[in-house]
C-alpha cells in the first residue's frame, strides 16, 4: 500500500517544463499571458524572458502551486512525502504588429539537468476598431520642432469611461531620455486630485493629475501627466508608443445562489463583473531638435536660449582703491534658467574680479521654465582713476523670433578714493555678507601653481615614519631610561637617609681600601701596622654589614656573631683564625718571629672578603 | 647633579636627532629622480602626455610624494583630464595640506567642474578638535607626536628628580599629557581616515547615480567628471555615495576612483 502511494506521488511529480498560452490567435488589441510551468522542478534560475519579434514581453512574476505533504504509515512508522509542486512563471505578450510569430523554446536548469519547452506558434491579426469610448490614450508635444535648450511640454493623457480593474502601463521614454533634461511641472492648484501610477513593470512611478472631462458626449476619468523637456543636443528624438493594457469592467451579471432552485431566485446571489481586456496605444511621436543658427559676429561666447532681461546692482558705490564692490547681475526670464552663462564684463582692465556661485530661482509650469539666476561677483578697483563699472553684456537666442539678442547694462557710476597706503587688498574667508568680507574664488586663465621641483619628500608608498624601527625605539627608550632613573634616584635617597644601609653597601669598598693601605705597610716591612690595618679592614667590613660599631670587634665577638647568624662554620673558623693570627702578630711580634706569613694573610683577607660578600647579610 | 642630568639629556637629544636624520636619509633611487626631472622638463616644454607618463612611472615604481602627485595633476589638467587631475590633487593634499600652490590649483580646477557641489562640512567642534589633522600630514603629525612625547618624558624625569619647582613641572607635565592624548587621537583618526576608502572622485564624464544598487533602479541624479564624493557603503560592484546637500545614491565602482 505504502509503495503504491509513493509511486502515485512520483507519477504525479513527473518533471517537465511546459509553456502554454490560452489561445494561439489574437488581434492587435489583445494581450496574451504566456505561462511557463516547471512541473515538479525547482529551477536554479527563472527562464530568460523570451525575445519575440513583433511582441513586447513583460514579466508578470512567478508563483508556486501544488506543493503538498502526504503522510503515510510504513510498519507502524509515519513517513512524510513532500511533493515539490510547480513553479509557474508568467509573461504578458503585447502584440506590436500583425503576422505569424513563434514563441521560442525556453529552458531552465534544475538538478543539473536542462529542461526545455516546445516552441509555440502565434498568429496576430488586425483588430477591429476599438471602442474608444471605453479607454484611450494620447501623447502630445507642445511643438514638434524646437531649438536646442528650448523647453517643450510633453503630455500623456489617459481617458477611462469604465471602471478599471487592473492595468499595465509602458512608457518607453521615461524616466530618462538621452541628452534631454526632464522636469516635473509644479502644480499650484491645491484642489486637484492626483494618482501615483507605476509604469514599465514597476520600475518607475509618476504622479498623474486626475480630472473629469466630457469628451464626445461621454463622461471620462482623465489621468494626465505633463513634463517639460529641454533638449541638450540637436537631432531627432523619438517617442515610442505608450502602451496601456488594462482590464475594464464592462458591466455586471447576476450570479447563481443555492436558493435559486428553491424559488428564491436572486435572494443571495451576487453581482459578478464582466471583465474585458483592452490594449491601447498612443501614436509614436518625434521631436526635431534644431541647432542654433550661426550667431552674428557681435555675439561672442556661449549663448543662452530663451527670452531674458538683465539687471545690475552694485554696492557700495563709494570705496577706496583696493576695497571690494559687490556686483549682482540678475538674468530673469523664460528658458533653461539653470544653464544660463555668466554675463561678460566689457572691460575689466581696472578691476580684479572674483566670482561666487550663482543663485538660481526656477519655477516650472505648463508655460515652460521661468525664473532668475543671480551672478554675484566682487570687483576690486585697482586704481582710483576709475569712475564707473563698465557695462555687462549677455547674449541669448530667442526661439520664438529666431533672432539673437544681446543685452547691455548701463555703466554703474562709482567713486574710488585713493588708498591710504599701497598695500594689496586681502579678501579672505567669511560667509556672512554683513562682515564685509566674502569667500571668493580667484579667476585665473591657467593653473596658478605650475610645477614643484622638490624631491626631498619622496618616500616609498606605504612606508611611513611611524612604522619605522627608530620611531618605535624612540618610543620605548625614554620610558626605559626614566624607569632606570627612578630606581637610581630611589637608591641614592636611601643611601642618604639610611645609615645602616649606607654602611652595608659601602662595607666592602671601605675594607678593600683599608687593605690597600695595609699592603703599603707590608711593602715598607711595617708588619705590626700591616696587621693593625688588616684587623681594621675586617672590623669595618663586619661592623658595616651587621651595623654594629667596628671598634670593639674581636675574634671571640666575631665568632659569636657569626654563630648567631648561622654562617658556614668553616668560614667562621677561617675568619677567627685570621683575627687570632693578626692579634698575635700585633701584640707579641717577637714571640712568633718569622712564623708570620703576612702575604698569605693578606691573600686570605681578600679571599675572605670575597666569600663573605656572597653571604646575604 | 642637575648639571649632569642636563648634559645627559642633551646627549640623548643629539642621539635622537641623529637617529631621525639618519633614518630620513633614504637612498633615493637614481632612476626615480631622473624620471622626476624628465617629467618636469617635458612639462615645461609642453609635452604633457609624456610628462604624465614619467610621473605615473614613478608612482607605479612605489615612490610617492606631494610634488609628484601635484605635477601629475597639472599634467592631467593640461591634457583636459579634469577627473584624473582632481584625483591627483586630492592625493597630493594628503602630503601637502598647507601648500598654497596646491590649494590654488585645486580651487581653479573646482571652478572648471560641472558639478559645483561641495561635501558637507564637519561641525565646528570637530574642526577645532581636528585642527592639527587638517594642517599637518600624517608624517608631520607623527613627528609632532614624538616631540610632545619626548618633552613629556623629560618633564617626567625632572619630576622624578624632585627639583624645587616641581609643582610647575607637574603642571607642565599634565598639559603635555593632555596635548599628547589629543594629538595622538587626531593622529589615529587621520591614519584611519586615510587608510579607509572614505572619499573618491567620479571619473567618467557622466555618472548616473541610482536609487538602488542595480541597473534597474531609477536614476536619482547625474554626477560629472571630477566630483569628490563620500563613500558610505560598498556592496559588490556598487558603492553608496553622498555628495553635498546630503544627496545619496549608488554608483558603479568602476565609475569612481578612491583618493
Amino acid at each position: 500500500m505504502a509503495v503504491m502511494s509513493c509511486r502515485c506521488l512520483e507519477a504525479a511529480q513527473e518533471k517537465q517544463l511546459i509553456a502554454s498560452v490560452p489561445k494561439t490567435s489574437i488581434t492587435t488589441n489583445e494581450s496574451l499571458i504566456l505561462t511557463v510551468k516547471a512541473q515538479g522542478l525547482r529551477p536554479d534560475n527563472p527562464p530568460e524572458t523570451p525575445q519575440i519579434d513583433g511582441f513586447k514581453v513583460m514579466s508578470r512574476g512567478q508563483q508556486i502551486e501544488g506543493a503538498r505533504h502526504v503522510s503515510i504509515w510504513v510498519n507502524g512508522k509515519q513517513q512524510v512525502m513532500n511533493e515539490e509542486g510547480s513553479v509557474v512563471y508568467s509573461y504578458e505578450l503585447i502584440p506590436e504588429k500583425t503576422g505569424s510569430f513563434t514563441i521560442p523554446s525556453m529552458s531552465v536548469v534544475a538538478d543539473r539537468n536542462r529542461y526545455r519547452t516546445q516552441p509555440i506558434r502565434l498568429t496576430v491579426s488586425k483588430a477591429a476598431p476599438v471602442d474608444e469610448r471605453d479607454v484611450n490614450i494620447s501623447v502630445s508635444l507642445s511643438k514638434t520642432s524646437c531649438y536646442i535648450e528650448e523647453p517643450v511640454v510633453l503630455e500623456i493623457k489617459m481617458r477611462f469611461s469604465k471602471q478599471l480593474d487592473s492595468y499595465g502601463l509602458n512608457i518607453p521614454f521615461l524616466p530618462g531620455l538621452k541628452n534631454v533634461i526632464i522636469k516635473d511641472i509644479e502644480d499650484t492648484d491645491s484642489s486637484s486630485r492626483y494618482a501615483r501610477l507605476q509604469f514599465n513593470g514597476g520600475q518607475g512611478v509618476e504622479v498623474f493629475k486626475v480630472q473629469k472631462e466630457l469628451y464626445n458626449g461621454v463622461q471620462y476619468d482623465v489621468l494626465t501627466l505633463q513634463k517639460i523637456l529641454i533638449p541638450g543636443s540637436s537631432g531627432t528624438i523619438n517617442f515610442d508608443q505608450v502602451i496601456l493594457n488594462c482590464d475594464i469592467v464592462k458591466g455586471y451579471q447576476q450570479g447563481r445562489s443555492a436558493l435559486d432552485d428553491f424559488g428564491f431566485r436572486g435572494m443571495l446571489s451576487t453581482r459578478r463583473p464582466i471583465i474585458e481586456r483592452r490594449v491601447v496605444r498612443s501614436e509614436p511621436l518625434t521631436l526635431e531638435v534644431r541647432p542654433l543658427p550661426p550667431a552674428p559676429s557681435d555675439v561672442t561666447g556661449k549663448v543662452s536660449v530663451g527670452v531674458y532681461t538683465m539687471r545690475v546692482d552694485a554696492s557700495p558705490r563709494t570705496v577706496k582703491e583696493g576695497e571690494p564692490i559687490t556686483v549682482k547681475v540678475t538674468i530673469a526670464g523664460a528658458g533653461n534658467i539653470e544653464a544660463l552663462t555668466e554675463p561678460e564684463l566689457s572691460d575689466d582692465t581696472n578691476f580684479r574680479k572674483f566670482t561666487e556661485d550663482a543663485k538660481t530661482e526656477v519655477a516650472v509650469s505648463i508655460h515652460g521654465v521661468t525664473g532668475s539666476k543671480t551672478f554675484e561677483s566682487v570687483l576690486i578697483p585697482t586704481t582710483h582713476r576709475v569712475n564707473r563699472i563698465p557695462p555687462f553684456s549677455f547674449s541669448y537666442f530667442d526661439p520664438s523670433s529666431g533672432n539673437f539678442n544681446t543685452l547691455r547694462s548701463d555703466p554703474v557710476s562709482i567713486t574710488v578714493n585713493p588708498a591710504p597706503d599701497q598695500q594689496q587688498p586681502v579678501i579672505i574667508g567669511g560667509d556672512e555678507e554683513s562682515s564685509g568680507k566674502k569667500e571668493v574664488k580667484i579667476i585665473y586663465r591657467d593653473l596658478p601653481g605650475h610645477i614643484m621641483y622638490s624631491t626631498s619628500t619622496m618616500v616609498t608608498d606605504g612606508d611611513y615614519v611611524y612604522s619605522s624601527w627608530w620611531y618605535r625605539l624612540l618610543l620605548v627608550l625614554p620610558v626605559m631610561g626614566n624607569i632606570v632613573l627612578l630606581f637610581f634616584l630611589k637608591r641614592r635617597r636611601r643611601l642618604n637617609e639610611d645609615n645602616a644601609f649606607r654602611r652595608k653597601v659601602h662595607a666592602r669598598r671601605k675594607a678593600v681600601s683599608i687593605l690597600k693601605t695595609a699592603k703599603k705597610s707590608l711593602h715598607k716591612n711595617h708588619t705590626v701596622d700591616f696587621y693593625s690595618h688588616l684587623v681594621h679592614a675586617l672590623n669595618e667590613y663586619i661592623g658595616g654589614k651587621l651595623n654594629i660599631p667596628a671598634a670593639g670587634l674581636t675574634a671571640h665577638s666575631v665568632k659569636t656573631l657569626f654563630e648567631e647568624k648561622q654562617l658556614d662554620p668553616q668560614l667562621t673558623s677561617r675568619v677567627v683564625d685570621l683575627y687570632e693570627s693578626a692579634d698575635m702578630a700585633r701584640f707579641v711580634p717577637d714571640a712568633i718571629g718569622s712564623k708570620t706569613k703576612p702575604h698569605d694573610d693578606l691573600n686570605e683577607a681578600n679571599d675572605l672578603l670575597a666569600q663573605l660578600e656572597k653571604i646575604k647579610w | 647633579m642637575v648639571k649632569r642630568f642636563f648634559i645627559y639629556s642633551l646627549l640623548y637629544c643629539i642621539f635622537c636627532v641623529a637617529a631621525v636624520v639618519t633614518a630620513q636619509q633614504q637612498p633615493e633611487s637614481e632612476s626615480v629622480t631622473d624620471w622626476f626631472d624628465r617629467g618636469i622638463s617635458l612639462y615645461e616644454s609642453g609635452h604633457f602626455a609624456q610628462s604624465a607618463a614619467y610621473f605615473e612611472k614613478i608612482i607605479n615604481s612605489g615612490t610617492v610624494s606631494g610634488p609628484i602627485y601635484f605635477n601629475l595633476g597639472n599634467a592631467y589638467f593640461k591634457l583636459g583630464s579634469i577627473a584624473k587631475a582632481r584625483l591627483m590633487y586630492e592625493r597630493a593634499l594628503q602630503f601637502m595640506p598647507r601648500n598654497n600652490n596646491l590649494a590654488g590649483n585645486l580651487a581653479f580646477l573646482k571652478n572648471n567642474l560641472e558639478d559645483k557641489t561641495e561635501l558637507p562640512q564637519p561641525s565646528l567642534a570637530f574642526k577645532v578638535y581636528y585642527v592639527a589633522g587638517s594642517m599637518l600630514n600624517r608624517t608631520e603629525l607623527a613627528y609632532l607626536l614624538m616631540a610632545i612625547y619626548l618633552v613629556g618624558m623629560i618633564l617626567w624625569a625632572l619630576l622624578l628628580m624632585r627639583l624645587p619647582f616641581r609643582h610647575v613641572i607637574a603642571g607642565c607635565l599634565v598639559c603635555v599629557l593632555v596635548l599628547f592624548i589629543w594629538t595622538g587621537s587626531v593622529f589615529l583618526c587621520k591614519v584611519s581616515f586615510e587608510n579607509r576608502p572614505l572619499y573618491a572622485v567620479t571619473m567618467p564624464d557622466e555618472v548616473p547615480v541610482r536609487w538602488g544598487n542595480t541597473d534597474d533602479d531609477k536614476i536619482a541624479f547625474y554626477l560629472h567628471a571630477g566630483t569628490k564624493v563620500n563613500i558610505r557603503q560598498e556592496r559588490g560592484n556598487w558603492v553608496l555615495i553622498t555628495i553635498g546637500d546630503n544627496k545619496s545614491g549608488w554608483v558603479k565602482r568602476k565609475n569612481i576612483e578612491v583618493i
